[in-house]
Order: structure tokens, then C-alpha cells, then sequence
């Protein structure tokens, strides 16, 4: 009985455990299923054998603006869905705060600027960023193809609103990508994620 | 004559009003144009009115904030980022970093950031060589990020001109009062017997012979060490007392020590930085 009990115990603070510590590199990233912009619902179990790349977006905030003003974001997001990575643009800004876009508007968005993301999911209730922690945008974790958090950070070395700042910058997201796919640990794994903090529900 | 008696007042009076200008010229503070940019005002301040050779001297930035919107601490926290600078100085002279007055923990959810409302100063101790000429031009480009529920950066020069005096220089009055309450706010390096342990998903500080002023509040220094969403809890031990930090998830490498700033209700502060104690039985 005693027994019995303690390794039920061992479980039940293993799972709390795996709740309360929930995007954690070197773990598995956790689950979560998203609608995107066009209706369609997208599990991140759906896509275990490729590499996924998760982006925290709001497209009035500077350093998302920095971004894709820039091109920068969606020359990245071409690059890597064309080698076959799978990419969310994630928007968990809540209904009215900045940010929070209906369908049609974020099809229209990404149309005008030449996003190339696999699909724009519509977080409004937070429920995937809260999962994840998101903090800032934008806010990059990246998901090898057995469904381990490889990265989880800030997009790149240049902590600041400026484009002309990209140039010089390390991208923290296609260094893990190369990395992995090269079969090597990935050096820069946690980095301090900047922007503007993630407009959630309260 | 009553024409020259006419002159002979209007001279007098003119007389009187550039005294009044040239005493106006001296008093006034040593401090560059501030620069009234969205939602902030920012300005070069110095504490001093003159420049002397091989004597520091203190700067400060100073900056006017909108009410509802704020600037960052050094450590934002979940998001933002602290005002930065690059100076433009004579080679004789040389600036430390900020010196920053602790922060107000503010909590939106599950967002955590450490920021500034209202008046803030920055102190800056400038060292200086030996000069030549009878003036310096000290010069900074400033870049911040202001927010409300939404973010603003701004990026202002600062120029600021300071004689050169060989007497020792005396401090601007009309500045006199920003320092000493910024100063009031600066945390003083904790001196006292101080460790931390690793405790699994935490870290604890223990801090000896420092009674707990309560509420005391910890501001941990280095991003993604400790998790900023769980406030930090201070618990007394009689004469000490214990900090009680849950680790971040993005802390993935062994660190040394941890540092930050606690502060006490009575207002004082202390910049504590304290050595993980090495342990056999430590594990993540």
C-alpha cells in the first residue's frame, strides 16, 4: 500500500512538474492546438519529424516593426519554410489590446508585407503564450523534429528597435536551426527574449 | 536737459538689467536643453558647476515622465529595455555606467517588469585627466524605451558645456535636490556575511545580521537567472533573514552567485551579491 502510494505521488509531482515548468529548453515543448487565420486548426503534435518555429507577433510594436519593415522577419520565415520548417506567426494579444487582429485582417497584413509564416494561429485568449511564456515580440522558440525545445529567446543579439541593427546581428533562430541540422548542440539556446510585452487578457 | 536726464535714466536702467542678466548667467544651472520627446522629457544635468582637472565630478541624466507611462530598470523584467547611452567625450575624461535607483515591481498578469514613473535620475561619475582650455563639451546620444500599454522608443543628443576651474568646483544648487533624492534610492553594496543555496526549483539567499524590515522587496539583477512572474519571498530569521527566488526556466547553466537589490521598508537598499554555496548535493 505504501508503496503504491508513493510512486502515485512520484507521478502526480512529476506531471504538476510538467505543467508549472512548461516551455523549458532540453524538454518537450509543451502541446497546444491553434486556429489559424484561415479557419484551420493546427496541432503542434501534428508536425512531431520537422522542425517548427514558434514567432510571438504584434505588428504595431517597434521591434516587431524593426522586423518586418525591414524584411528581415520574412526573408527568415521564406528561407526556413522552404527547407521544409514548419513556422506560426502567434498572436496573443487579447480582443482591443495592441496587436489583436481578426482573420481577415491578418491575411490582409501578411499579404501587404509578404509574410511567408506556415500559418498566422489566433491566440486572443493567450492560452498558447501563456503555455509557453511568451514575454515579448517578438519571442522565438524553436522545436526539433522529436518535439524537444531547442531555443527559446529573443530573435537576436541586437537588443534595440533599429532595422539598421540587423546587419551586424546574430540570428539566434537560424543559428539553431543550422546548429540542429547539423547535427550539433545548439550553443545559444536561452537567450533574454526583447520587446514589448505580450498584450495578454487579464 | 530734461532729455539728457532721460538718457542718464534709461543708462542706468540698462545698467541694472544686465547686472541682474550677468548675475542670472552665473547662477544659472549647468545643464544641457532638454530635449521634450513623446511621452518623456530627457535632460544632461551635471551636480557640479565647473570642470577641475584630476577631480571627478557627477553627471546625470535626468528624465521628466509622462504619468502612465514608464522607463525600465537595468533589469526590465519580462519585457522592455533600460535607457542606454553613448557618450562623446573629451579623451581627458571618462564615465562610469549608470548608477541606478531601485525600481517598482509592476505585475500585468503573468508579466513581470521592473520600471520608473514620474522624475528619474541617473547619476553618472565621470573621472577626469588633466585638461587644458577653459571649457569642456560633453556630449551624450541617449536612446530609451517608454511605455504605457504600449511601447515608444526615443533617442535624443545631449550637450552639455562646463568650464574649466582649478579650484575645487562647488555644486549647482538648483541641482542639489534631483541627486539627494535619487541617491536616497541608489542601494549601497551589502558588506554583511551573505550565501545562497541551491534549492532544486529555487534559489535561497541568506542573508546574516541584517534584520527584516518588512515588506522587503528583491530586485534580482541578470535576466533569466530568476523567475521575475513569482514575487521573491523574504522570510525573517531573527537576526537575518531568508530570500526565497524561484529559478527561471531559461537558467540552464550552473552561475556563481546571485546578485540583486533588496530593499527594506525603512528605505534603505543594498546591492547583495551572494555566492552560491558549493554543495555536493546540488542538482537542478
Amino acid at each position: 500500500m505504501k508503496k503504491f502510494s508513493l510512486i502515485a505521488l512520484a507521478f502526480l509531482v512529476l506531471g504538476l512538474a510538467a505543467t508549472l515548468s512548461a516551455a523549458k529548453v532540453g524538454e518537450q515543448a509543451p502541446d497546444f492546438t491553434g486556429v489559424d487565420s484561415n479557419g484551420k486548426t493546427h496541432k503542434l503534435s501534428d508536425y512531431k519529424g520537422k522542425y517548427v518555429v514558434l514567432e510571438w507577433h504584434n505588428q504595431s510594436c517597434p521591434f516587431t516593426k524593426k522586423h518586418y519593415e525591414s524584411g528581415n522577419m520574412e526573408a527568415l520565415q521564406k528561407k526556413w519554410t522552404d527547407k521544409g520548417v514548419v513556422w506560426f506567426t502567434i498572436i496573443s494579444s487579447a480582443p482591443g489590446a495592441q496587436g489583436y487582429q481578426t482573420a481577415d485582417q491578418e491575411n490582409s497584413y501578411m499579404k501587404s508585407v509578404h509574410a511567408a509564416p506556415t500559418a498566422a494561429l489566433l491566440d486572443s485568449t493567450g492560452a498558447i503564450g501563456h503555455l509557453y511564456h511568451a514575454q515579448t515580440t517578438p519571442h522565438m522558440f524553436v522545436i526539433d523534429p522529436t518535439g524537444k525545445l531547442i531555443y527559446n529567446g529573443a530573435i537576436d543579439d541586437h537588443s534595440t528597435p533599429d532595422a539598421s541593427d540587423i546587419p551586424a546581428s546574430k540570428n539566434y533562430v537560424s543559428a539553431a536551426l543550422e546548429e540542429s541540422l547539423a547535427g550539433h548542440p545548439v550553443t545559444e539556446a536561452a537567450t533574454v527574449p526583447y520587446g514589448c510585452s505580450v498584450k495578454y487578457a487579464h | 536737459m530734461k532729455l539728457i536726464r532721460a538718457l542718464e535714466r534709461k543708462i542706468f536702467f540698462v545698467k541694472h538689467v544686465l547686472f541682474l542678466l550677468a548675475i542670472l548667467c552665473l547662477t544659472a544651472g549647468a545643464q544641457a536643453t532638454a530635449v521634450k520627446a513623446q511621452h518623456v522629457t530627457v535632460d544632461l544635468v551635471s551636480e557640479q558647476r565647473s570642470v577641475q582637472p584630476g577631480a571627478a565630478f557627477t553627471l546625470g541624466l535626468s528624465f521628466a515622465i509622462e504619468q502612465g507611462w514608464h522607463l525600465y530598470w537595468v533589469n526590465p523584467g519580462d519585457a522592455g529595455l533600460p535607457p542606454t547611452v553613448h557618450w562623446n567625450l573629451p579623451d581627458e575624461i571618462t564615465a562610469r555606467e549608470f548608477q541606478w535607483p531601485y525600481p517598482e515591481r509592476v505585475q500585468l498578469g503573468s508579466i513581470v517588469n521592473y520600471v520608473y514613473s514620474g522624475n528619474l535620475l541617473l547619476p553618472i561619475n565621470m573621472q577626469v585627466g588633466s585638461l587644458k582650455g577653459k571649457t569642456v563639451s560633453l556630449s551624450a546620444d541617449v536612446k530609451w524605451l517608454v511605455c504605457s500599454d504600449v511601447c515608444i522608443p526615443g533617442k535624443a543628443t545631449l550637450s552639455l558645456e562646463l568650464p574649466v576651474s582649478s579650484n575645487a568646483p562647488q555644486n549647482d544648487p538648483t541641482q542639489k535636490a534631483a541627486f539627494a533624492e535619487s541617491r536616497t534610492h541608489i542601494p549601497k553594496p551589502f558588506t554583511g556575511s551573505t550565501h545562497t543555496i541551491d534549492a532544486n526549483q529555487e534559489f535561497i539567499i541568506k542573508v546574516d545580521h541584517l534584520e527584516l524590515r518588512a515588506p522587503a522587496q528583491f530586485f534580482p539583477l541578470i535576466p533569466n537567472q530568476i523567475d521575475n512572474t513569482s514575487a521573491p519571498r523574504i522570510v525573517s530569521m531573527g537576526k537575518g533573514m531568508d530570500i526565497y527566488l524561484k529559478k527561471s526556466d531559461q537558467l540552464l547553466k550552473p552561475v556563481q552567485q546571485i546578485s540583486g537589490v533588496l530593499v527594506l521598508n525603512d528605505g534603505r537598499s543594498f546591492m547583495v551579491d551572494s555566492l552560491l554555496e558549493s554543495n555536493s548535493n546540488r542538482h537542478k
